[in-house]
Protein backbone atom coordinates (compact mmCIF):
# COMPACT_ATOMS: atom_id res chain seq x y z
CA UNK A 1 0.00 0.00 0.00
CA UNK A 2 1.11 3.56 -0.69
CA UNK A 3 0.04 6.47 1.52
CA UNK A 4 0.02 9.91 -0.03
CA UNK A 5 0.16 12.86 2.43
CA UNK A 6 -0.90 11.03 5.61
CA UNK A 7 -0.67 14.03 8.01
CA UNK A 8 -4.43 14.42 8.59
CA UNK A 9 -5.34 10.73 8.44
CA UNK A 10 -6.70 8.74 11.39
CA UNK A 11 -4.32 5.74 11.92
CA UNK A 12 -7.15 3.21 12.51
CA UNK A 13 -8.78 4.26 9.25
CA UNK A 14 -5.57 3.62 7.35
CA UNK A 15 -5.69 -0.01 8.50
CA UNK A 16 -9.38 -0.29 7.61
CA UNK A 17 -8.73 1.30 4.21
CA UNK A 18 -5.97 -1.23 3.49
CA UNK A 19 -8.43 -4.06 4.16
CA UNK A 20 -11.05 -2.56 1.85
CA UNK A 21 -8.58 -2.05 -0.99
CA UNK A 22 -7.08 -5.52 -0.70
CA UNK A 23 -10.55 -7.01 -1.31
CA UNK A 24 -11.09 -5.08 -4.53
CA UNK A 25 -10.19 -6.67 -7.89
CA UNK A 26 -8.45 -3.57 -9.26
CA UNK A 27 -4.73 -2.96 -9.65
CA UNK A 28 -5.02 0.83 -9.43
CA UNK A 29 -7.47 1.83 -6.72
CA UNK A 30 -7.38 4.26 -3.84
CA UNK A 31 -9.41 5.66 -0.96
CA UNK A 32 -9.72 9.37 -0.32
CA UNK A 33 -12.14 11.75 1.40
CA UNK A 34 -13.61 12.14 4.87
CA UNK A 35 -13.31 8.44 5.74
CA UNK A 36 -9.56 8.97 6.11
CA UNK A 37 -9.61 12.05 8.34
CA UNK A 38 -13.06 12.57 9.92
CA UNK A 39 -14.58 10.63 12.83
CA UNK A 40 -18.03 10.87 11.22
CA UNK A 41 -18.28 10.05 7.55
CA UNK A 42 -21.10 9.20 5.13
CA UNK A 43 -19.40 6.99 2.54
CA UNK A 44 -16.02 5.47 1.89
CA UNK A 45 -14.92 7.08 -1.37
CA UNK A 46 -13.08 4.49 -3.43
CA UNK A 47 -11.73 5.25 -6.90
CA UNK A 48 -10.54 2.65 -9.37
CA UNK A 49 -8.62 3.49 -12.52
CA UNK A 50 -9.76 0.88 -14.97
CA UNK A 51 -11.08 0.17 -18.45
CA UNK A 52 -13.25 -2.64 -17.15
CA UNK A 53 -17.04 -2.09 -17.19
CA UNK A 54 -17.67 -5.13 -15.01
CA UNK A 55 -19.96 -4.57 -11.99
CA UNK A 56 -18.23 -5.41 -8.71
CA UNK A 57 -20.04 -6.43 -5.52
CA UNK A 58 -19.10 -4.06 -2.71
CA UNK A 59 -20.16 -3.17 0.83
CA UNK A 60 -23.05 -0.70 1.09
CA UNK A 61 -20.95 2.03 2.75
CA UNK A 62 -18.45 2.06 -0.16
CA UNK A 63 -18.99 4.51 -2.98
CA UNK A 64 -16.99 3.14 -5.88
CA UNK A 65 -16.21 5.40 -8.83
CA UNK A 66 -14.30 4.20 -11.86
CA UNK A 67 -11.95 6.56 -13.65
CA UNK A 68 -10.85 6.17 -17.23
CA UNK A 69 -7.14 6.45 -18.02
CA UNK A 70 -8.03 9.46 -20.23
CA UNK A 71 -9.22 11.39 -17.14
CA UNK A 72 -5.87 11.26 -15.35
CA UNK A 73 -4.89 14.71 -16.58
CA UNK A 74 -7.89 16.41 -14.95
CA UNK A 75 -7.75 18.74 -11.97
CA UNK A 76 -10.29 16.53 -10.17
CA UNK A 77 -8.06 13.51 -10.45
CA UNK A 78 -4.97 15.42 -9.33
CA UNK A 79 -6.95 16.67 -6.32
CA UNK A 80 -8.54 13.39 -5.19
CA UNK A 81 -5.28 11.49 -5.56
CA UNK A 82 -3.22 14.02 -3.61
CA UNK A 83 -4.15 12.76 -0.15
CA UNK A 84 -5.12 9.10 -0.33
CA UNK A 85 -4.27 5.51 0.38
CA UNK A 86 -3.58 3.48 -2.74
CA UNK A 87 -3.09 -0.18 -3.48
CA UNK A 88 -0.21 0.58 -5.83
CA UNK A 89 1.66 3.63 -7.03
CA UNK A 90 -1.02 5.72 -8.77
CA UNK A 91 -0.32 6.39 -12.47
CA UNK A 92 -0.09 10.14 -13.05
CA UNK A 93 -0.44 12.26 -16.14
CA UNK A 94 0.50 15.88 -16.58
CA UNK A 95 -2.22 18.29 -15.43
CA UNK A 96 -4.21 19.84 -18.28
CA UNK A 97 -6.53 22.67 -17.34
CA UNK A 98 -7.72 25.72 -19.28
CA UNK A 99 -9.51 29.02 -18.65
CA UNK A 100 -12.41 27.67 -20.74
CA UNK A 101 -12.68 24.65 -18.36
CA UNK A 102 -12.81 27.06 -15.43
CA UNK A 103 -15.49 29.19 -17.09
CA UNK A 104 -17.56 26.07 -17.84
CA UNK A 105 -17.45 25.22 -14.13
CA UNK A 106 -18.58 28.75 -13.18
CA UNK A 107 -21.26 28.67 -15.88
CA UNK A 108 -22.80 25.50 -14.46
CA UNK A 109 -22.21 26.17 -10.77
CA UNK A 110 -24.02 29.53 -10.64
CA UNK A 111 -27.43 28.07 -11.68
CA UNK A 112 -26.90 25.08 -9.34
CA UNK A 113 -26.05 27.44 -6.50
CA UNK A 114 -29.22 29.47 -7.05
CA UNK A 115 -31.32 26.30 -7.23
CA UNK A 116 -29.74 24.64 -4.20
CA UNK A 117 -29.58 27.56 -1.81
CA UNK A 118 -30.04 25.38 1.28
CA UNK A 119 -27.80 22.55 0.20
CA UNK A 120 -25.08 24.29 -1.75
CA UNK A 121 -21.85 22.85 -0.29
CA UNK A 122 -21.83 19.80 -2.56
CA UNK A 123 -22.29 21.91 -5.68
CA UNK A 124 -19.31 24.21 -5.13
CA UNK A 125 -16.43 21.75 -4.76
CA UNK A 126 -15.27 22.06 -8.37
CA UNK A 127 -15.71 25.79 -8.33
CA UNK A 128 -13.46 26.17 -5.27
CA UNK A 129 -10.95 23.68 -6.66
CA UNK A 130 -10.58 25.58 -9.95
CA UNK A 131 -10.62 29.04 -8.34
CA UNK A 132 -7.88 28.16 -5.85
CA UNK A 133 -5.86 26.51 -8.60
CA UNK A 134 -5.97 29.54 -10.90
CA UNK A 135 -5.41 31.90 -7.97
CA UNK A 136 -2.40 30.20 -6.39
CA UNK A 137 -1.43 27.34 -8.75
CA UNK A 138 -2.24 25.11 -5.78
CA UNK A 139 -4.05 21.83 -6.15
CA UNK A 140 -6.14 21.33 -3.02
CA UNK A 141 -6.41 17.87 -1.50
CA UNK A 142 -9.69 16.52 -0.12
CA UNK A 143 -9.02 17.91 3.39
CA UNK A 144 -8.06 21.41 2.22
CA UNK A 145 -10.94 21.57 -0.23
CA UNK A 146 -13.50 20.58 2.38
CA UNK A 147 -12.19 23.22 4.77
CA UNK A 148 -12.73 26.03 2.23
CA UNK A 149 -16.06 24.65 0.95
CA UNK A 150 -17.54 24.53 4.46
CA UNK A 151 -16.25 28.00 5.35
CA UNK A 152 -19.14 29.45 3.28
CA UNK A 153 -22.25 30.07 5.37
CA UNK A 154 -24.72 30.72 2.57
CA UNK A 155 -24.98 30.80 -1.22
CA UNK A 156 -24.58 34.59 -1.33
CA UNK A 157 -21.12 34.31 0.18
CA UNK A 158 -20.22 31.91 -2.63
CA UNK A 159 -21.55 34.27 -5.31
CA UNK A 160 -19.48 37.09 -3.76
CA UNK A 161 -16.45 34.77 -3.72
CA UNK A 162 -16.84 34.04 -7.46
CA UNK A 163 -17.35 37.71 -8.32
CA UNK A 164 -14.31 38.72 -6.26
CA UNK A 165 -11.89 35.88 -7.01
CA UNK A 166 -12.60 34.79 -10.61
CA UNK A 167 -11.40 38.06 -12.21
CA UNK A 168 -8.20 37.99 -10.12
CA UNK A 169 -7.66 34.29 -10.75
CA UNK A 170 -7.96 34.67 -14.53
CA UNK A 171 -6.05 37.95 -14.85
CA UNK A 172 -2.54 37.49 -16.30
CA UNK A 173 -2.99 33.74 -16.81
CA UNK A 174 -3.34 33.94 -20.57
CA UNK A 175 -2.98 36.66 -23.21
CA UNK A 176 -5.09 39.76 -22.54
CA UNK A 177 -6.46 39.65 -26.10
CA UNK A 178 -7.65 36.06 -25.60
CA UNK A 179 -9.38 36.90 -22.29
CA UNK A 180 -11.12 39.91 -23.85
CA UNK A 181 -12.25 38.02 -26.95
CA UNK A 182 -13.44 34.97 -25.02
CA UNK A 183 -15.24 36.83 -22.25
CA UNK A 184 -16.82 39.51 -24.48
CA UNK A 185 -18.52 36.63 -26.31
CA UNK A 186 -19.61 35.05 -23.01
CA UNK A 187 -20.84 38.37 -21.58
CA UNK A 188 -22.87 39.04 -24.74
CA UNK A 189 -24.49 35.61 -24.57
CA UNK A 190 -25.49 35.98 -20.92
CA UNK A 191 -26.72 39.55 -21.48
CA UNK A 192 -29.04 38.28 -24.23
CA UNK A 193 -30.47 35.72 -21.82
CA UNK A 194 -30.68 37.95 -18.76
CA UNK A 195 -34.37 37.15 -18.18
CA UNK A 196 -33.42 33.64 -17.05
CA UNK A 197 -32.39 33.12 -13.42
CA UNK A 198 -28.62 33.12 -12.89
CA UNK A 199 -27.75 34.68 -16.24
CA UNK A 200 -27.43 38.18 -14.74
CA UNK A 201 -24.82 36.88 -12.28
CA UNK A 202 -22.94 35.19 -15.13
CA UNK A 203 -23.06 38.38 -17.16
CA UNK A 204 -21.67 40.36 -14.20
CA UNK A 205 -18.89 37.85 -13.59
CA UNK A 206 -17.81 37.71 -17.25
CA UNK A 207 -17.95 41.51 -17.42
CA UNK A 208 -15.85 41.81 -14.23
CA UNK A 209 -13.25 39.46 -15.76
CA UNK A 210 -12.94 41.74 -18.82
CA UNK A 211 -12.68 44.80 -16.59
CA UNK A 212 -9.87 43.22 -14.54
CA UNK A 213 -7.43 42.72 -17.45
CA UNK B 1 -45.20 3.46 -5.65
CA UNK B 2 -45.89 5.47 -8.80
CA UNK B 3 -47.47 4.29 -12.03
CA UNK B 4 -45.19 5.35 -14.94
CA UNK B 5 -48.08 6.32 -17.24
CA UNK B 6 -49.70 8.45 -14.55
CA UNK B 7 -46.30 10.00 -13.79
CA UNK B 8 -45.84 11.02 -17.43
CA UNK B 9 -49.46 12.27 -17.69
CA UNK B 10 -49.00 14.41 -14.61
CA UNK B 11 -45.84 16.01 -16.02
CA UNK B 12 -47.48 16.57 -19.41
CA UNK B 13 -50.38 18.28 -17.55
CA UNK B 14 -48.00 20.53 -15.60
CA UNK B 15 -46.02 21.49 -18.70
CA UNK B 16 -49.24 21.99 -20.65
CA UNK B 17 -48.01 22.70 -24.18
CA UNK B 18 -49.05 21.66 -27.68
CA UNK B 19 -45.71 20.03 -28.46
CA UNK B 20 -45.26 16.38 -27.32
CA UNK B 21 -42.45 16.04 -24.80
CA UNK B 22 -40.28 12.88 -24.97
CA UNK B 23 -39.61 10.82 -21.85
CA UNK B 24 -36.27 8.98 -21.84
CA UNK B 25 -33.99 7.24 -19.40
CA UNK B 26 -32.26 4.02 -18.52
CA UNK B 27 -35.16 1.75 -17.68
CA UNK B 28 -37.45 4.76 -17.28
CA UNK B 29 -40.65 2.91 -16.31
CA UNK B 30 -38.94 0.64 -13.78
CA UNK B 31 -37.16 3.63 -12.21
CA UNK B 32 -40.46 5.50 -11.90
CA UNK B 33 -42.11 2.45 -10.31
CA UNK B 34 -39.57 2.69 -7.48
CA UNK B 35 -40.35 6.36 -6.73
CA UNK B 36 -42.49 6.93 -3.62
CA UNK B 37 -45.65 9.07 -3.82
CA UNK B 38 -43.98 11.70 -1.59
CA UNK B 39 -40.92 11.90 -3.83
CA UNK B 40 -43.11 12.04 -6.95
CA UNK B 41 -44.94 14.98 -5.36
CA UNK B 42 -41.61 16.76 -4.96
CA UNK B 43 -40.75 16.09 -8.62
CA UNK B 44 -44.11 17.54 -9.76
CA UNK B 45 -43.48 20.57 -7.56
CA UNK B 46 -40.03 21.01 -9.10
CA UNK B 47 -41.43 20.74 -12.65
CA UNK B 48 -44.00 23.44 -11.74
CA UNK B 49 -41.13 25.61 -10.53
CA UNK B 50 -39.34 25.07 -13.85
CA UNK B 51 -42.47 26.13 -15.77
CA UNK B 52 -42.85 29.23 -13.58
CA UNK B 53 -39.23 30.25 -14.39
CA UNK B 54 -38.16 29.84 -10.76
CA UNK B 55 -35.37 27.37 -11.55
CA UNK B 56 -32.11 28.62 -13.03
CA UNK B 57 -31.29 26.79 -16.29
CA UNK B 58 -27.84 25.86 -17.56
CA UNK B 59 -27.15 27.63 -20.86
CA UNK B 60 -24.06 27.03 -22.95
CA UNK B 61 -22.67 29.46 -25.47
CA UNK B 62 -21.81 26.75 -28.02
CA UNK B 63 -22.99 27.54 -31.56
CA UNK B 64 -21.21 24.96 -33.65
CA UNK B 65 -22.44 21.84 -31.86
CA UNK B 66 -25.97 20.53 -32.08
CA UNK B 67 -28.18 18.33 -29.94
CA UNK B 68 -30.88 16.57 -31.97
CA UNK B 69 -30.38 19.17 -34.70
CA UNK B 70 -30.66 22.17 -32.36
CA UNK B 71 -27.61 24.39 -31.70
CA UNK B 72 -26.55 24.07 -28.05
CA UNK B 73 -26.78 27.84 -27.51
CA UNK B 74 -30.54 27.59 -28.14
CA UNK B 75 -31.13 25.07 -25.34
CA UNK B 76 -31.98 25.41 -21.67
CA UNK B 77 -31.23 22.46 -19.38
CA UNK B 78 -32.81 22.07 -15.94
CA UNK B 79 -31.13 19.54 -13.71
CA UNK B 80 -32.31 17.91 -10.50
CA UNK B 81 -30.54 15.34 -8.38
CA UNK B 82 -32.54 12.75 -6.45
CA UNK B 83 -32.23 9.36 -4.82
CA UNK B 84 -34.39 6.40 -5.72
CA UNK B 85 -34.06 3.32 -3.49
CA UNK B 86 -30.69 4.60 -2.25
CA UNK B 87 -29.28 5.15 -5.75
CA UNK B 88 -28.29 8.53 -7.23
CA UNK B 89 -30.43 9.67 -10.14
CA UNK B 90 -30.63 12.82 -12.22
CA UNK B 91 -33.64 14.40 -13.88
CA UNK B 92 -32.96 16.65 -16.83
CA UNK B 93 -35.60 18.72 -18.60
CA UNK B 94 -34.55 20.25 -21.91
CA UNK B 95 -36.27 23.23 -23.48
CA UNK B 96 -35.70 25.19 -26.68
CA UNK B 97 -35.15 28.85 -25.79
CA UNK B 98 -38.39 30.89 -25.92
CA UNK B 99 -40.20 27.82 -27.30
CA UNK B 100 -41.29 24.48 -25.89
CA UNK B 101 -39.98 21.73 -23.63
CA UNK B 102 -38.67 18.83 -25.70
CA UNK B 103 -37.37 16.15 -23.35
CA UNK B 104 -37.65 14.78 -19.82
CA UNK B 105 -34.82 12.45 -18.77
CA UNK B 106 -34.49 10.27 -15.72
CA UNK B 107 -31.38 8.19 -15.30
CA UNK B 108 -28.43 7.09 -13.22
CA UNK B 109 -24.81 8.12 -13.55
CA UNK B 110 -23.89 6.37 -16.78
CA UNK B 111 -27.04 7.51 -18.57
CA UNK B 112 -26.60 11.08 -17.35
CA UNK B 113 -22.93 11.05 -18.34
CA UNK B 114 -23.80 10.36 -21.98
CA UNK B 115 -26.56 13.01 -21.99
CA UNK B 116 -24.23 15.50 -20.31
CA UNK B 117 -21.62 15.03 -23.05
CA UNK B 118 -24.25 15.41 -25.80
CA UNK B 119 -25.36 18.69 -24.23
CA UNK B 120 -21.80 20.00 -23.92
CA UNK B 121 -21.93 20.02 -20.12
CA UNK B 122 -18.87 19.65 -17.94
CA UNK B 123 -18.06 16.70 -15.74
CA UNK B 124 -18.04 18.73 -12.55
CA UNK B 125 -17.35 15.99 -10.15
CA UNK B 126 -16.79 12.30 -9.68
Amino acid sequence: MIIYNPEQMIPERIKEAEKILSNLPYRYCFITGTFLYKEKYNDVDVFAITRSKKEVKIERRIKLTTIDFNDLHSLFFHSISKMCLAKELIPKKELRVTIADYWNIINETVPALINEKDNFHKTIRSLVLYTEYFKNKKILDSFELRKIVFSFKNHKEVLDYIKREAPLAIKNKVKESYIKRYFYTQAGFHKDNIKYAGQKDLYEISHAIIQAV
Amino acid sequence: MVNPDEFKERIIDIISQNYKIDFSGDNFDNSVKRISETKAGKIYEWVSQVIEDNIAPIMKNIKNKKYNGIPLNQLLSFRKELQISGNDYRIMIIKIKSEHYIEFHLGQHKYYDKLRKDLGLTKKDY
